[in-house]
């Protein structure tokens, strides 16, 4: 069994660097268990990967190892703090894009080692999941719906490390759909946003496009066959008006929100099963698409159906950033569990070690 | 002077820690290595406490980190260019900068017993068709910028007769068969050793280090993916 949580108050230093943000951040954990921000840093590369229309690891990697360490200086003084005041160093050791994880966790080791303090090596997908934790005093167990352009993903959060998934994608993450879609429409990069804005005035009942696993069993998701229809409705209607390209966007998104609603609601099943009726009735979406506000009003619909309350964080705090890396760090080091200076990052890293592999799901299990 | 150095850009991994005992020039050394492809990131820090205790040195009592910025692999110099800016931060000490290059060099030298007045060159294959390149004169000091380039290119830059030494110094003794390039010291890697004795007395980084790549990232602008739209 895991350490009952310390009753210290604890600072901890977040560093981020598993994808395009180069990010710092401390944050402390009270004695009671509350979290407070002292200080929250994000570098975005967004410009330098705009040109090639999506993240190039190189590109970031070389980034990430240019702007890390003043930004860890930035955080600590923007949290008027000095490193003799930190109480562990937390960094995303995966998963993610291994040239940046390298360099984030490579500079949180050396600052562990040089000061003596813990090295906490967080998995990136906990930091999303306990972000709740920080942000509404909300402690496991919970359901937890994970949309970002990496992962699909939904689990039920028992307790910090203990993760069980219940559905991922079998093919792209949303985010990644979304992405593509834009591209596919040439959109500005990156897309998400786009695609939302441009839903906001279209037609979605104009195109007819498919909901992939609609009313299947279980809690996974596809949405590669939505983006071949979503190619071919385009193509058939080009070359594109700027109204063809709203409905598009709009016929999407309301595909999107479907599958969604769907298969979150079997998950609300799952989770009800597992941890039986009386289990607190919490769904909570994390990731950089929680912040899609067609997304938040359609599981706000469901959450008032089947009874459950919504949690979403802050969108600052859903995209990716180092205040929930050093969140999840001071969470981890609360209860004793540390890492050491020989920690491997790693490319891929599920939450949930002992599910099932899933065919096609990859690195986004 | 209390010096830590690491090396991780290439096919090995190596942190070496200067003792006071013997005052400043030939300082005592304390040096540990290992050959090794891959796992920098896991191997060198590590490495690096285990050579400050055995050099029995506190990390506040360090006055300078050397490291080795590239060229080399991109995620080995990124890993020695990440630790030795967080150490830095970590300790206030201040950042010295060496190319693998010279490092190797100054090994080069050691064991070929090339004539202190020779210039030398080192060459290290950097695949694809190519070489980092950089000749040295008998003090370290580079004779021209370092540089990637093709072996017939490289080649043309050393004089009759000139050692080469490196994992690339075949390459350009083929490359110019007539010019009598000596090809030596296949094996040649850099050491923290030497980039620790060569730190004591080298200027420090003005602001920082940073990698030397000479490569630019692999990465093509997408295009042709967009369904055509009207103007």
């Amino acid at each position: 069994m895991m350490d009952q949580p310390s009753g210290k108050s604890l600072t901890v230093l977040g560093i981020e660097t598993s994808c395009d943000e180069t990010a710092a951040a401390v944050v402390v954990r009270g004695p009671d268990g509350h979290g407070e921000i002292l200080s929250n840093l994000v570098h975005s590369q967004l410009e330098a990967h705009a040109v090639y229309g999506g993240v190039v690891p190189e590109i970031a990697a070389r980034a990430h190892v240019d702007v890390l360490d003043r930004l860890v200086v930035g955080a600590l003084e923007q949290a008027g703090i000095g490193i003799d005041e930190l109480d562990g160093i937390a960094a995303t050791a995966g998963p993610g894009l291994i040239g940046g994880l390298m360099v984030g966790l490579t500079t949180g080791k050396a600052i562990a080692a040089a000061r003596s303090l813990p090295l906490i090596a967080v998995n990136h997908l906990e930091g999303h999941a306990l972000t709740p934790g920080l942000t509404d005093a909300l402690l496991p167990p919970y359901l937890l719906l994970l949309v970002s352009g990496g992962h699909t993903q939904l689990l039920i959060v028992r307790d910090v490390d203990r993760y069980e998934r219940l559905g991922t994608t079998l093919d792209d993450a949303l985010g990644e759909s979304f992405d593509k879609t834009a591209k596919l429409l040439d959109l500005a990069y990156p897309g998400g946003p786009e695609v939302e804005r441009q839903a906001a005035s279209g037609d979605a009942s104009r195109f007819d496009l498919p909901r992939p696993m609609l009313g299947r069993e279980g809690a996974n998701f596809s949405f590669s066959g939505l983006k071949t229809a979503v190619r071919r409705a385009a193509f058939s209607a080009a070359p594109l008006r700027p109204q063809d390209v709203a409905d598009l966007c709009a016929a999407f998104q309301a595909a999107v929100l479907d599958i969604i609603a769907d298969r979150t609601a079997n998950a609300i099943a799952l989770y009800r099963d597992r941890l039986g009726p009386d289990a607190p009735a919490h769904l909570v979406v994390a990731g950089g698409v929680a912040s899609n506000a067609g997304l938040r009003a359609a599981l706000q619909d469901l959450c008032v159906e089947k009874n459950f309350s919504l949690t979403v964080p802050d969108a600052s705090l859903c995209t990716d950033n180092a205040a929930m890396i050093a969140w999840a760090g001071a969470e981890r080091l609360s209860r004793g569990l540390v890492d050491g200076l020989d920690v491997a990052a790693r490319a891929r890293w599920p939450l949930d070690a002992d599910a099932p592999p899933v065919i096609g799901a990859g690195v986004k299990a | 002077m209390r010096l830590l150095a690491l090396e991780t850009c290439l096919a090995a991994c190596s942190a070496a820690v200067t003792r006071p005992a013997n005052g400043n020039d030939g300082a005592d050394i304390i040096a540990l290595r290992e050959l090794r492809e891959r796992g920098h990131a896991e191997a060198i820090m590590p490495m690096i406490v285990k050579a400050m205790e055995q050099a029995d040195c506190r990390f506040e009592d360090l006055e300078r980190i050397a490291v080795t910025v590239g060229p080399g692999s991109f995620s080995g110099v990124r890993v020695g260019v990440a630790a030795a800016r967080g150490l830095s931060l970590a300790t206030g000490a201040p950042l010295v900068g060496l190319t693998t290059l010279a490092v190797m060099a100054r090994r080069a030298r050691r064991e070929t017993g090339i004539a202190a007045d020779q210039p030398i060159a080192i060459v290290h294959d950097a695949r694809r068709g190519q070489v980092y390149f950089g000749r040295f004169d008998g003090r370290g000091a580079a004779l021209d910028e370092i540089a990637l380039l093709t072996p017939e290119l490289a080649a043309a830059r050393m004089g009759e007769g000139e050692v080469a030494a490196g994992s690339g110094a075949h390459l350009l003794a083929a490359a110019r068969p007539d010019s009598g390039i000596g090809a030596q010291l296949p094996d040649l890697l850099p050491d923290a050793e030497d980039l620790a004795q060569m730190a004591l007395n080298a200027p420090l980084a003005e602001a920082t280090v940073s990698p030397l790549y000479l490569r630019p990232p692999d990465a093509k602008p997408q295009t042709g993916k967009s369904v055509p739209r009207l103007k």
